[in-house]
């Protein structure tokens, strides 16, 4: 009985102490869906949702997460097939040619990357998304954090703006918003 | 071992297969399923995990693993897995009987029944010997990524996982989308050294659930050298009229759906070979015993099908139901002195849960059951050839034997501030080797850019048919291994990291094979100890200019190694057949308009082994250097989907022989020389 109360109370600790991030697999989710809210949602593309990732398997970090959130691309997004596609870190020129629906910004993007990209995508009028919820600060459209041990979008309203995209207040309501 | 307290406190805990390419337990959404469709409060109301069970990274995973992405698969110009296995610190490849290599591992002989290769996750092992061919057996041409643990892996996948594991996903309908061929010419200066061709397919149905299907497979003729063949008797014998022949042949299906996957997997690897078990092969011809090539071919059809549940959010259980029906070493010719006909089946099922059970916390159990039967499939001929009964496992009808294991396995992963540390072991009972109980110990740290792991495992390898079958009085214990290995992991720069590990191992009651080069005579025994310690390393450099991969091993035997087969009598430091050094390269230099140039390397260092003359030779350090030049067509070309690969293996012509590994009286085989190869790829999406 001891034995069991002094386990509990050590996971409890434990629990306690530990570092709190939200998964790459439920950020990715929680993100397509309150993209689903932009009002243009609809009118921007028909077709796959193609979400491009840069990464790379030679940089573990980035092909850690990019493993993690695969079953993502096995999904729908109001009726239309979630593909997730690798792209070079190199490769922001290429966003056009695979008719990206999106970025996706993976952790351990230097900040050099993460502004090639945000810029490759506002270029080209596609969502950005980050799984780094510093990102959205200044150069993405739509992040993910953790707030009170739950996930929180985060939403730069000014990309919003300049990307087209605005969301309901309901969404906004339970965001973060960055203007 | 095998006490009962122990079976349930393994079984409390439950496995792990924590496996690194493994899907994350607790998924947030089911395939198939529309997010649009899902609540957002409900997604907002998810409470957050530390770190979710997820697939780790080769960084993180606690074991010492190799990883090769498709990307480093294609620049490297191999043409199959062994040419793979020479990148990788640690492994190099040597000769058993009839033509056939296999792998050693950290300076021990392994492939008999320590290595474990997994296609998709299905068991490729022969059951009758449990051994692992290579040379042109598993091709490149559909392997998308290869990942491998140096180290054992017996806790989580059972027996056969004693020194590594190797691990090939194939390209499925995620990577294909469309069809793929690619055919390869590779000519030596006396034959080809293969030619192959290979097929990829893979679509996804968009039907609810969302039905995923691919095909794949390959077919071809290889050869393993053209240089000659000197047998124990002094025979001369030239490989480029025949007798080292490697043909490749195999069909992969795969199919997802929802949780469902199915696999299939049918495999008919063909060689020739005049070297027999040391002296040319024979078979009768018009009434006269002649010297003749034997064909020998190693046939598996292997699948398993199996279904994910999600239970609420933290809790995942699979069933898994699999067979493989195997025809390995089938030498068909009644004539031939290699002679060997019999059947192996394997049937059996597992169930592995998953729980998520706190932040930071999760668990693995599982248990497995699975039975084998073999039989001679032509008993009229048992005592032919190297074609003996069953007699030793079961006198009463040696024309067959069955064998089953039941296993219970489990693994807990606590992701703590100090550490994250991985507790876990399995548990086997086998119906004639009786119990096992093997645990897994580890801690991984990761700072800022550094990862630390300290590993301590078990594993074990219980005889497989024609271990008991050839071993007096069909008595054979299970060998067992243990492992301690340290890593630490460096990413120096966004585009630099380097790793390091030492290791010891040690198996105990090893399982030998010794063979009569007269009579043909097989026996196995349990022979004392072998171990070896040694260092590997590993550097990969990645950046926009291309990629450049660097490894390092030494391997020293262990000064307790007592088994003779293995021991030299020049040099206490290394066992027959092994070098103590190697080192092996990776480079891919991107040019611009898609051409790219590439170079692999390895360079083992020198060897001692009997040699032709049938006394120990040293073999002198050799330096094996291949490039090849590729260009890829661009998205905007016409001809986009086109590859063209043209390159150059061995470049300088080094001998890198074939060398047996224990004193079973056969001669090397010459290794392959230099050979000019065409690679033609072609990708079209549908």
């Amino acid at each position: 009985m001891r034995v069991g109360a002094a386990i509990a109370g050590a996971l409890v600790l434990w629990s306690a102490s530990a570092r709190a991030e939200v998964p790459p697999q439920l950020g990715v989710v929680v993100m397509l869906k309150v993209l689903t809210y932009d009002h243009a949602f609809a009118d921007r593309a028909s077709g796959d949702f193609v979400v491009c990732v840069p990464t790379s398997e030679q940089h573990a970090d980035l092909s850690s997460a990019y493993a993690a959130i695969g079953p993502v691309g096995e999904t729908l997004l109001a009726g239309r097939k979630v593909r997730l596609v690798a792209v070079p870190l190199d490769g922001a020129d290429g966003l056009f040619e695979r008719k990206a629906s999106a970025v996706l910004l993976l952790p351990g993007l230097t900040p050099k990357q993460v502004e090639r990209w945000s810029k490759a995508a506002e270029r080209l009028k596609v969502y950005s998304l980050s799984l780094v919820p510093d990102d959205a600060e200044e150069r993405v459209l739509l992040s993910v954090e953790e707030a009170s041990g739950k996930p929180r979008p985060v939403v730069n309203k000014k990309l919003a703006a300049a990307l087209g995209a605005s969301f309901p207040p309901s969404v906004l309501k339970v965001a973060r918003i960055v203007q | 071992m095998g006490s009962p307290s122990r079976w349930v406190v393994f079984s409390a805990l439950g496995f792990a297969s924590l496996a690194f390419s493994q899907e994350p337990a607790g998924g947030v959404v089911a395939p198939g399923a529309d997010i649009a469709a899902l609540s957002l409060d409900d997604l907002l109301a998810q409470p957050i995990e530390v770190a979710s069970h997820r697939a780790e990274s080769a960084r993180e995973a606690a074991g010492v693993v190799t990883v090769l992405t498709r990307e480093e698969i294609v620049a490297s110009g191999a043409r199959d897995l062994s040419d793979l296995l020479w990148l990788v610190p640690g492994f190099t490849q040597n000769l058993d009987v009839e033509n056939v290599t296999g792998l050693s591992v950290r300076g021990v002989w392994s492939y008999e029944g320590k290595v474990l290769l997994l296609v998709d996750g299905v068991d490729m092992t022969d059951l009758l010997y449990g051994v692992n061919p290579l040379g042109l057996h598993y091709l490149t041409s559909n392997i998308e990524r290869l990942e491998i643990i140096r180290g054992p892996g017996s806790a989580i996948h059972g027996g056969n996982a004693g020194m590594a594991v190797i691990s090939i996903i194939t390209r499925g309908a995620k990577e294909v989308h469309g069809a793929e061929v690619e055919a390869r010419y590779g000519q030596l200066s006396g034959t080809s050294s293969d030619r192959t061709i290979g097929l990829n397919l893979g679509h996804t149905f968009d039907v609810p659930g969302q039905l995923a299907v691919s095909v794949s497979g390959y077919l071809g003729q290889g050869n393993r050298s053209d240089g000659t063949y000197t047998s124990s008797a002094g025979d001369a014998w030239a490989l480029s009229n025949g007798g080292a022949a490697t043909n490749p042949m195999l069909l992969n299906v795969g199919v997802t759906w929802r949780g469902l996957k199915a696999r299939l997997v049918v495999d008919n690897y063909t060689l020739t070979t005049i070297d027999g078990l040391g002296e040319l092969a024979t078979a009768t011809r018009d009434g006269a015993t002649v010297p003749a090539p034997a064909t020998m071919s190693f046939r598996a059809t292997a699948g398993d099908v199996r279904y994910t549940f999600q239970l609420g959010d933290a809790v995942t259980l699979e069933p898994r139901l699999y067979a493989s029906l195997q025809r390995p070493w089938f030498t068909p010719d009644p004539t031939s002195s290699l002679y060997y006909d019999k059947h192996a089946l394997r049937s059996g099922a597992s169930v592995t849960a998953t729980w998520a059970a706190l932040p930071g916390l999760h668990l693995l159990a599982g248990v497995d059951a699975h039975r084998d039967d073999a039989w001679l499939s032509q008993p009229a001929l048992a005592g032919f050839g190297a074609n003996p009964d069953f007699a030793a496992l079961n006198p009463t009808d040696p024309s067959r034997a069955t064998l089953s294991s039941l296993s219970a396995f489990g693994q807990l992963q606590a992701d703590t501030p100090v550490a994250n540390f991985t507790l876990g072991g399995r548990a086997e009972t086998h119906s004639v080797a009786g119990e096992s109980l093997v645990p897994r110990l580890a801690a991984t740290r990761r700072f800022d850019r550094f990862t630390a792991k300290l590993l301590f495992s078990g594993a074990y390898r219980a005889p497989s048919f024609e271990n008991f079958n050839s071993a007096p009085g069909g008595v054979l214990k299970p060998e067992e291994l243990w492992v301690g290995e340290a890593e630490l992991g460096f990413q120096a720069t966004d585009w630099a990291f380097v790793s390091a590990n030492v290791y010891g191992l040690r198996v105990d009651d090893p399982i030998l094979y010794t063979v009569n080069p007269g009579t043909g005579a097989e026996g196995y025994v349990n022979a004392g100890h072998v171990g070896s310690r040694g260092v590997e390393a590993e550097a990969r450099l990645q950046g926009a200019l291309g990629f450049l991969r660097l490894g390092y091993s030494f391997a020293q035997a262990s000064p307790d190694t007592d088994v003779s087969a293995y021991l030299l009598a020049d040099t206490k430091a290394r066992l027959r057949g092994m070098p103590g050094h190697k080192l092996n390269l990776l480079g891919h230099l991107a040019l611009p308009k898609g051409y790219g140039l590439n170079a692999t390397a390895w360079l083992v260092s020198d060897r001692t082994a009997l040699g032709s003359s049938l006394a120990d030779e040293v073999f002198p350090t050799a330096l094996i250097i291949n490039a090849n030049a590729r260009w890829d067509a661009a998205e905007t070309s016409p001809v986009r989907g086109l590859a063209v690969t043209l390159g150059v293996n061995n470049v300088f012509d080094q001998p890198l022989p074939w060398l047996q590994p224990y004193d079973g009286g056969h001669p090397p085989i010459p290794g392959r020389g230099r050979d000019i190869f065409f690679r033609l790829g072609y990708a079209l999406p549908l």
